[in-house]
């Protein structure tokens, strides 16, 4: 039942579609031929309706400029944070890359922090390249060296600082500086040492001079100092006590 | 742009709509007015005007104009303390087709439907037209004819009602 009522009633709604569109053409009809000079528009009809119309226009017109406005900085905004995200992306990539190429790390690092003279610039010397870049780290480096002695390499990882000094001849002084550690201490258990204090520190000397070098261990809690040298045990005692 | 579809509409059909508001009134500034007022409704209208339909599009604005020409003379008969009864407020079932549907197997049933729209008071034919002829909702009739979307509900229900009659009858009352 409900079904055909349902038809019954787009059935009807189609025949007022029909007759509607007959009712209006029979209206036309009535007046298309009917129309004579009276039905004229007057000038003031004609006046009131195209201002109508012309306000019509403007109004039309600052609609679709406000639609332009609207879509232009729509496509502005997506531009702009597209170019933030490209930036923040090249940030990040280029960050991840500098921190992990120890090659460009330490310039950048020198650019950005400030040195306060807990640390030396250092420039190198030779024709490694490494050895030509300027390094500076926060580490307490020797103010005293052996004549004819220079400062030929340096290396840093997160623990540890290592400085390679070299004379005209080829000798050789290694310098490392690291927070501390304990196996610092017992690597040199079984061995031979003497005793030793620098600059208030505690320490070892371990090896005899000359060509199998000498090893000058100290430190503290938090740090510790090892100087190794082809050198004698009192020019290593005079270059530790020098590093403060 | 809209304006210029109705700026064509004018000109094709201003001169037919003023012959037909001055044969709903001997008052040739209220016949203006009511085919100026029409032209208003129809900007907010223009989308739904197919212009290469003539005669329906044609019809439809002479419609209108009739009826912007009670609706004016209203307001006039108003202004001047003429009471007129507005009962359309009053709320009652509405079932728009239920008049009719029970009607459309009877012989001649279209023809005699589309005198009925002729027939019928245009502040009844004009929503029904509108709604069938032209697929408005309710609120669109509305918008369009500056009245409360429940009168919209009550013009049609009323004017099915009279159709009714009308068919029952076999045309006039």
């Amino acid at each position: 039942m409900e079904q055909n009522q349902k038809h019954e009633q787009e059935m009807l709604e189609q025949m007022l579609k029909y007759a509607s569109a007959q009712s209006l053409e029979a209206l036309y009809d009535e007046y298309a031929d009917e129309t004579t000079d009276d039905s004229q528009p007057s000038e003031q009809l004609d006046n009131a309706v195209m201002q109508m119309l012309a306000d019509a226009r403007e109004k039309e017109q600052q609609e679709e400029r406000a639609r332009n406005k609207a879509v232009r900085y729509r496509h502005m905004l997506r531009r702009l944070a597209a170019a933030v995200a490209l930036v923040v992306a090249i940030g990040a990539v280029g960050g991840m890359l500098v921190m992990n190429v120890e090659a460009w790390r330490v310039p950048f690092l020198n650019f950005v922090f400030e040195i306060t003279g807990e640390g030396t610039e250092v420039r190198l010397n030779g024709e490694d390249e490494l050895a030509k870049q300027t390094v500076s780290f926060s580490v307490p480096v020797p103010e005293y060296l052996p004549e004819n002695f220079e400062l030929t390499n340096s290396m840093d990882d997160t623990v540890k600082s290592y400085l390679t000094y070299q004379d005209d001849a080829g000798n050789e002084i290694i310098y490392i500086f690291t927070s501390s550690d304990e196996t610092m201490w017992t690597k040199y258990a079984d061995q031979e040492k003497e005793n030793v204090s620098i600059n208030g520190m505690n320490g070892y000397l371990i090896g005899g001079s000359g060509q199998e070098g000498i090893t000058l261990i100290w430190g503290s809690e938090d740090e510790v100092f090892t100087l190794w040298g082809e050198i004698s045990a009192d020019e290593l005692i005079k270059i530790a006590e020098s590093i403060k | 742009m809209k304006a210029d579809k109705v700026e064509r509409l004018y000109r094709k059909y201003a001169k037919m709509m003023l012959c037909a508001a001055h044969s709903a009134t001997n008052d040739p500034q209220l016949a203006e007015d009511a085919v100026q007022q029409t032209f208003e409704k129809l900007l907010r209208m223009e989308d739904r005007i197919k212009e290469e339909e003539e005669k329906m599009t044609g019809g439809l604005l002479i419609l209108m104009t009739r009826q912007a020409v009670s609706e004016l003379f209203e307001k006039k008969t108003k202004a001047v303390g003429m009471q007129t009864v507005d009962d359309e407020n009053t709320p009652e079932a509405v079932d728009e087709m239920g008049d009719i549907l029970g009607l459309i197997f009877q012989k001649d049933f279209v023809q005699d439907l589309t005198k009925s729209l002729g027939w019928l008071k245009e502040k009844y034919s004009v929503p029904i037209i509108l709604r069938y002829g032209y697929e408005m909702n309710n609120d669109e009739i509305a918008r369009l004819l500056h009245i409360d979307k429940g009168k919209v509900c009550v013009r049609i229900h009323r004017g099915m009602k009279k159709i009714r009659e009308y068919l029952e009858k076999g045309g006039g009352l």
